[in-house]
């Protein structure tokens, strides 16, 4: 057995450390708010414990937190190790007995006992775990009982200790409260804090396997009669699942910086706290060594929804073809995965005449008298009529009632009008005055309108 | 007779140059171009204008087939079909909207470092809006696309204004109003 303790000196939610280190190990134990143990023995195909142990305290500063990191055999001795800093279990204060005794702090009355028993060595002289050692075990029962003996085998470590069952929370959350109202409503110790919490809730949920998809963040303010709303709750629906705090955190950014434009914060801030709302799976596998096409897409999904959180969804798009005829139903826009390829459609690029660069959302209605076309009251002269010319046509099987969008009322409504009037045009492509190319198309009651104009 | 004299204006040039302690410009990377030699430069703002210019920018395009592009529109929309049966794969753009803060959004997608092209309707009068386009773009190493269907901009960010139209066999007139390839070191 090889384990890894991670010994906090203060006060620490241990739980969300150990959420970090799941990637490392599934089997991992934690000590309430001192300490965490991870068995890392099983691993040693994937890291060397030298290895673990230049990570772990990588990991540890990464996200600010403070521990010392000691790796043994057992999880008492490494307990033991990290809380007291020394090198070898025999140079151990006799008070390490407590943390061999009951390293997962589950036995109030077993520390008790051992304390007593510290305290009698202690009288006698027996100053740290090596002149401990030394004492026959016999003499341990005789006097101490069944926790002489106890203690003797753990601390030779000859005993089997079962491990308690952790589980990472269910609820995914980051909170700090600030008791000294150290700052106002500014943005940006906001957004220090946040990327603090951003960054471990990330680390958090790629050990889990999960990239976010909903997010919330709630500042709570002090109340006073100046400032009645007093906790603001901001909710952030990502489109594409997140797992990189930089591009969340501009997300976030670009919110409250509009939130806080809008309302002024006007009371000292008492808490501020981000909480996971939606995950999605993410199979993490090993990295491509040949290309970096995930970290790519991955930075434009975040791209992506820093666009649609400052424009909306609806106004970012990518065009898939379709294969209708008619050239105001030639494409759809897509407002999924960007620069994602369409599945199974079909290119009818090839049999379809060249079509304008710009299409009029609502063909104007025109005329053409004698070599001239009369474009809103404005005569241009045709300089060449192309030969080329394309028919397209309603058919028996589509319905009367179809939505037309170009037969607009006047106040922007859709008009359900006969599908003939609209499906049945005869295109053409003529160049105007400045070599201008223009397509117009003529109905069935041979009026002509314009439809779009290239270049 | 002209080529003494323009070898006597550049010395002049230069003259000038070294008493106002200008910088020495380095040649831009730049992206090959139909129809322009000297090709477009990178981490840039062009203005174009013209009634051929989105043709011409297809064909630009098509040129560089690898490259994401990002278009931004505002009242009229491009019609994608015609991209693509230009030769571009429509799964290479994103297209924007820009209902409001139009800067922001771009300066989003060019911070980002991901879109080479960017295509905008010009809708920058202010010198001071171009000037920060122009450092993103130039950060970016992305080139801007400006289309304008006004009188050419004066604007001084601008590092290149093409006028395309098409002519009478169906190919492109280029005019170019102001070309200012170099980067400072």
């Amino acid at each position: 057995m090889n384990v890894a303790c991670l010994y906090f000196h203060q006060d620490t939610a241990v739980d969300k450390v150990a959420e970090i280190f799941l990637r490392y190990s599934p089997q991992i134990a934690l000590r309430s708010r001192e300490a965490v143990f991870i068995e890392i023995g099983k691993c040693h195909h994937l890291f060397s414990a030298q290895d673990f142990l230049h990570e772990a305290r990588q990991v540890l500063e990464t996200y600010h937190y403070h521990a010392t990191v000691q790796i043994a055999d057992q999880v008492t001795s490494a307990l033991a190790l990290a809380r007291y800093k020394t090198s070898g279990i025999d140079q151990l204060p006799l008070e390490a007995l407590l943390d061999f005794a009951d390293p997962f702090y589950r036995d109030e009355g077993l520390r008790h006992i051992t304390l007593q028993m510290i305290d009698s060595f202690q009288d006698l002289g027996v100053k740290n775990l090596g002149a401990f050692k030394k004492i026959p075990v016999g003499q341990l029962s005789a006097r101490f009982g069944v926790v002489g003996r106890f203690c003797h085998l753990r601390v030779q470590q000859s005993d089997f200790i079962s491990w308690p069952l952790w589980q990472p929370a269910e609820i995914i959350l980051e909170r700090k409260e600030f008791p000294y109202f150290e700052f106002y409503g500014e943005l940006d110790p906001i957004l220090f804090e946040l990327k603090i919490q951003i960054d471990r809730l990330f680390a958090r949920l790629s050990a889990r396997q999960k990239r976010v998809t909903g997010l919330e963040v709630r500042i709570e303010c002090e109340r006073n009669s100046a400032h009645p709303n007093n906790i603001r709750t901001l909710r952030f629906d990502f489109y594409a699942p997140q797992s990189m705090a930089k591009g969340t955190l501009k997300i976030l950014h670009e919110r409250l910086q509009r939130e806080f434009e809008k309302s002024p914060i006007l009371s000292p801030i008492e808490a501020v706290q981000v909480k996971v709302l939606k995950v999605s799976d993410f199979n993490e596998s090993q990295k491509n060594i040949f290309n970096n096409d995930e970290e790519k897409f991955e930075q434009l999904y975040s791209i992506h929804n820093q666009l649609i959180e400052l424009l909306g969804k609806d106004n970012i798009y990518r065009a898939e073809l379709t294969q209708d005829r008619r050239p105001e139903r030639a494409w759809v826009p897509r407002h999924d995965s960007p620069h994602q390829a369409p599945q199974d459609s079909m290119n009818l690029d090839d049999f379809i005449p060249e079509r304008p660069t710009y299409l009029l959302r609502k063909p104007i209605p025109i005329e053409v008298v004698a070599g001239f076309i009369f474009i809103q009251n404005r005569k241009h002269r045709i300089f060449h009529w192309h030969p080329e010319a394309e028919r397209i046509d309603g058919a028996w099987y589509e319905n009367d009632k179809q939505e037309v969008p170009f037969q607009l009322n006047e106040d922007g409504r859709k008009h359900y009008g006969p599908i003939a009037d609209s499906f049945h045009r005869d295109y053409y492509k003529i160049t105007i005055e400045k070599n201008q190319k223009i397509l117009i198309f003529q109905n069935q009651h041979s009026k002509f309108f314009l439809h779009g104009y290239y270049g | 007779m002209n080529r003494l004299r323009t070898s006597a204006a550049l010395d002049v040039i230069a003259d000038l140059r070294r008493r106002t302690g200008s910088l020495d410009l380095i040649p831009r990377e730049s992206w090959r171009a139909p129809g322009v030699e000297s090709g477009i430069a990178k981490g840039i703002v062009a203005e174009l204008l013209g009634n051929a210019k989105t043709e011409w920018l297809c064909e630009f395009f098509k040129t560089h087939p690898e490259n994401f592009i990002l278009w931004c529109e505002i009242h009229q929309p491009v019609y994608p079909p015609a991209l693509s049966q230009r030769g571009i794969a429509l799964e290479r753009i994103q297209f924007l909207r820009l209902t409001k803060e139009p800067y922001q959004a771009l300066r989003i997608a060019l911070e980002s470092q991901f879109y080479p092209f960017v295509v905008c309707p010009q809708i920058f009068p202010e010198i001071k809006s171009l000037q920060r386009l122009n450092l993103l773009a130039d950060k970016a190493k992305s080139t801007v696309f400006l289309l304008s269907s006004e009188e050419p901009s004066q604007a001084w960010p601008l590092s290149l204004q093409m006028e395309i139209n098409f002519s009478e066999e169906e190919t492109f007139l280029i005019d170019i109003h102001r070309q200012k390839h170099g980067a400072s070191r």
